[in-house]
């Protein structure tokens, strides 16, 4: 048996910690196989244990089963959803202050909403206008870099409102939150990686960030499964063209930590995404571009390797025309 | 009157009989070829096999004559009739047979489609583009909710009132639910599935887990039709007793009425009577009965029933702020309740209006309920990617 390499650590110069982001569960890859050959290739001690944020299943936390029950032994839960309910019953305040900003949040985002079906709807109609092609060449320019605008202006007055909530509220020096991270500090002390799981990706972004954001994932091998990738890419798109009413607009939800750069991740993607309806698809790519519209199936994985991507194959982006192409390859 | 060409072909060969062919034998291998109502879309053939005077089909077709004389092909015990129908519908139907001085209405023997209501069962014919939705079919897959069986004492109606209480999968004492209450409950449970697609959509993350109240009336054609005690119990009698053993959420817009029939008019009814109390109603095929000259000439039941809708329709007030109204454009009731929209509008109520080409019967209830509940409490879809 091949004996694994000795592992790299924060310390050693240049080294950066691995970076996986897997399609959702199912699929024949199993979080053992990505943990295994992180073991192999020397990034993870063999046996090594893992710390595991599933805020993302709400009431479902901690469920070991659902993660993946042959490592189970190996894996401590955080609870994040859990603790960030007891700050709540400790701090009343903090929770009120965390109540009103995710009203504000949510106003906003209904406002948000109604001009983005606005100026979604204008350049759909324009693509199928028919007429001098260079004048609507312009025209259809504008409205996408309308819609862009829009996303872009939106994502700012999300990460404002919610900066304004920590600025004013200062949850790190409160005495509910300072109890609770030291409790998730010693959880984390003799782990190498932080698995991510899905679920609901506004409560796990919310509870991640209650617990640190970025920095409580800095050091350690972080692996990200379907809403758990999203919230390590720099935007967070929610998407579903397939609602039971309305269009179906994907919108942009808030920042992610900014781990994972130059991509969307979304997961989910054949069964969310109405791939056949190319005008669709590349206006989604456009939205975000320069970013890559990554569709994460169930049993994709794409690993960060210097400042782009590996993948074992299989991953596909959405190219500037709404075609499914292969992840990464040249624009 | 349409010609199905399978029919012609049939008849033709009968007319030839090519081969010494025996009607008999040429009815049967037709009969055994084909499925039934035969679909030549827009065409679909009704086919009865049977000594008789006379065949009809019986349909609830609002807009055609609800009797459809059959044919019988020469020479044959063999009846058809055939009937265009639009794409996407779905028409419940018997087969009226006269023989001997007998009047005889029967489900289709040679089409095994059924819906049931609390009459019995009729037969089905689907036309092209309708499909039994997924999400309305039971799954072994799919995390089920559980139910509780409650006796509320009402001094409004002068007697206790059985019932259901759907909670959801993985109901947990210490959140706080929105309210669904359902007028008749049971049949909705019995004859639209309710269980399984609240089971359904609840799973799928399209609508909230909630609690969902399932009454069972007494003597509906009278509580239900605009009746103050009823309001007053559901109001004043129900609610509180819901509020008091599961954990809900406050505010109107967690709180909704829901119901079809007489059941909408009754959940119209407890909403107008109490004005603020429930944000939320899911209205079907109501019985929304209003005059605009001249008293009500369609029975005693719905004398208040009219009264209430010419008064609402005089000077809409915000009973709801979201209203989801469905109804099949093969009802007598489409009328009233696309007239019923403007209404609502102006009341101040947003509003999303629905039609299908079907009747009424409960698997056209069914069918808009993914619609329906997930616009009026709007689930965590678009947040959830396990």
């Amino acid at each position: 048996m091949r004996a694994a390499r000795r592992r790299r650590t924060a310390g050693d110069a240049g080294f950066r910690p691995p970076l996986v982001l897997l399609g959702p569960r199912g699929g024949d890859l199993a979080l053992r196989d990505v943990v295994r050959e992180l073991e192999a290739g020397g990034a993870l001690s063999p046996g090594a244990r893992i710390a595991a944020i599933t805020a993302g299943w709400r009431d479902r936390e901690a469920n070991e089963g659902l993660i993946d029950p042959r490592l189970a032994n190996r894996v401590v839960d955080l609870e994040l959803y859990r603790r960030s309910d007891r700050i709540a019953e400790a701090d009343a305040e903090l929770a009120r202050a965390h109540r009103e900003t995710r009203e504000r949040l949510g106003a906003l985002r209904r406002a948000y909403n109604l001009r983005l079906h606005g100026l979604i709807e204008a350049h759909r109609r324009l693509a199928e206008l028919r007429g001098d092609a260079s004048v609507l060449r312009t025209e259809r320019g504008e409205a996408l870099e309308a819609i862009r605008r829009l996303d872009a202006r939106h994502l700012d007055r999300v990460v404002e409102i919610r900066s304004e909530f920590e600025r004013r509220m200062s949850p790190p020096e409160r005495d509910a939150v300072r109890s609770q991270r030291r409790e998730v500090d010693a959880r984390l002390e003799d782990t190498e990686a932080i698995v991510l799981e899905g679920g609901h990706v506004g409560n796990l972004l919310s509870r991640l960030r209650l617990f640190g954001g970025r920095k409580l994932l800095d050091g350690r091998t972080v692996i990200g499964r379907s809403a758990g990738a999203m919230v390590l890419t720099e935007r967070v798109v929610l998407f579903h063209d397939r609602p039971p009413w309305g269009e179906g607009h994907p919108e942009v939800f808030d920042a992610g930590l900014g781990m994972a750069r130059g991509l969307v991740a979304l997961p989910h993607a054949s069964a969310r995404l109405a791939l056949d309806d190319r005008t669709r698809a590349a206006r989604l790519a456009a939205r975000f571009s320069p970013d890559s519209c990554v569709l994460l199936d169930p049993g994709h994985r794409i690993d960060r390797a210097g400042d782009g991507w590996s993948v074992g194959g299989g991953v596909e982006r959405l190219d500037a025309t709404g075609r499914s192409v292969p992840f990464p390859a040249a624009a | 009157m349409p010609r199905s060409a399978a029919i012609a072909a049939l008849e033709a060969q009968l007319a030839s009989r090519s081969g010494g062919a025996d009607p008999v034998d040429a009815v049967a291998a037709f009969v055994g070829a084909n499925e039934f109502p035969l679909a030549e879309p827009p065409l679909y053939t009704f086919v009865y096999r049977g000594r008789a005077d006379a065949v009809r089909l019986r349909h609830w077709v609002h807009g055609l004559q609800t009797s459809g004389p059959f044919r019988r092909l020469d020479g044959t015990d063999l009846w058809c009739y055939t009937l265009e129908l639009p794409d996407e519908s779905r028409v419940e139907y018997k087969i009226e047979v006269v023989a001997g001085g007998r009047v005889e209405w029967i489900e289709d023997p040679l089409n095994p489609r059924r819906a049931r209501d609390p009459f019995g069962a009729n037969s089905v014919v689907q036309a092209r583009g309708y499909e039994i939705p997924d999400w309305a079919r039971e799954s072994e897959d799919v995390r089920r909710g559980e139910m509780d069986e409650l006796a509320v004492e009402s001094e409004a109606l002068e007697s206790a009132r059985h019932v259901t209480v759907y909670r959801p999968a993985e109901f947990r004492a210490n959140r706080r639910y929105p309210l669904l209450i359902v007028h008749d409950g049971g049949d909705y449970v019995e004859y639209a599935g309710l269980r399984q697609v609240l089971d359904r959509l609840i799973d799928r993350f399209e609508i909230p887990r909630m609690i969902v109240a399932l009454l069972h009336p007494g003597d509906r054609m009278s509580e239900y039709s605009a009746d103050p005690a009823h309001a007053r119990f559901v109001a004043e009698e129900l609610l509180p007793r819901l509020e008091r053993d599961y954990p809900l959420l406050p505010d109107p817009g967690s709180r909704g009425l829901m119901g079809a029939s007489l059941g909408a008019v009754a959940s119209f009814h407890a909403a107008l009577e109490y004005p603020g109390r429930f944000g939320r109603m899911l209205l079907q095929s109501g019985s929304f009965l209003f005059t605009d000259i001249g008293g009500n000439e369609s029975g005693p039941v719905f004398d208040r029933v009219v009264d209430m809708m010419n008064g609402y329709r005089a000077a809409p007030t915000a009973i709801a702020e979201k209203a989801f109204v469905s109804v099949g454009v093969y009802e007598p009731l489409v009328s009233e309740n696309r007239a019923l929209i403007p209404v609502l509008r102006r009341g101040g109520a947003d509003v999303r209006f629905v039609e299908s080409r079907d009747g009424h019967n409960w698997e056209n209830w069914r069918d808009r309920l993914r619609e329906g509940l997930s616009w009026l409490f709007p689930g965590p879809l678009w947040m959830v990617y396990e």
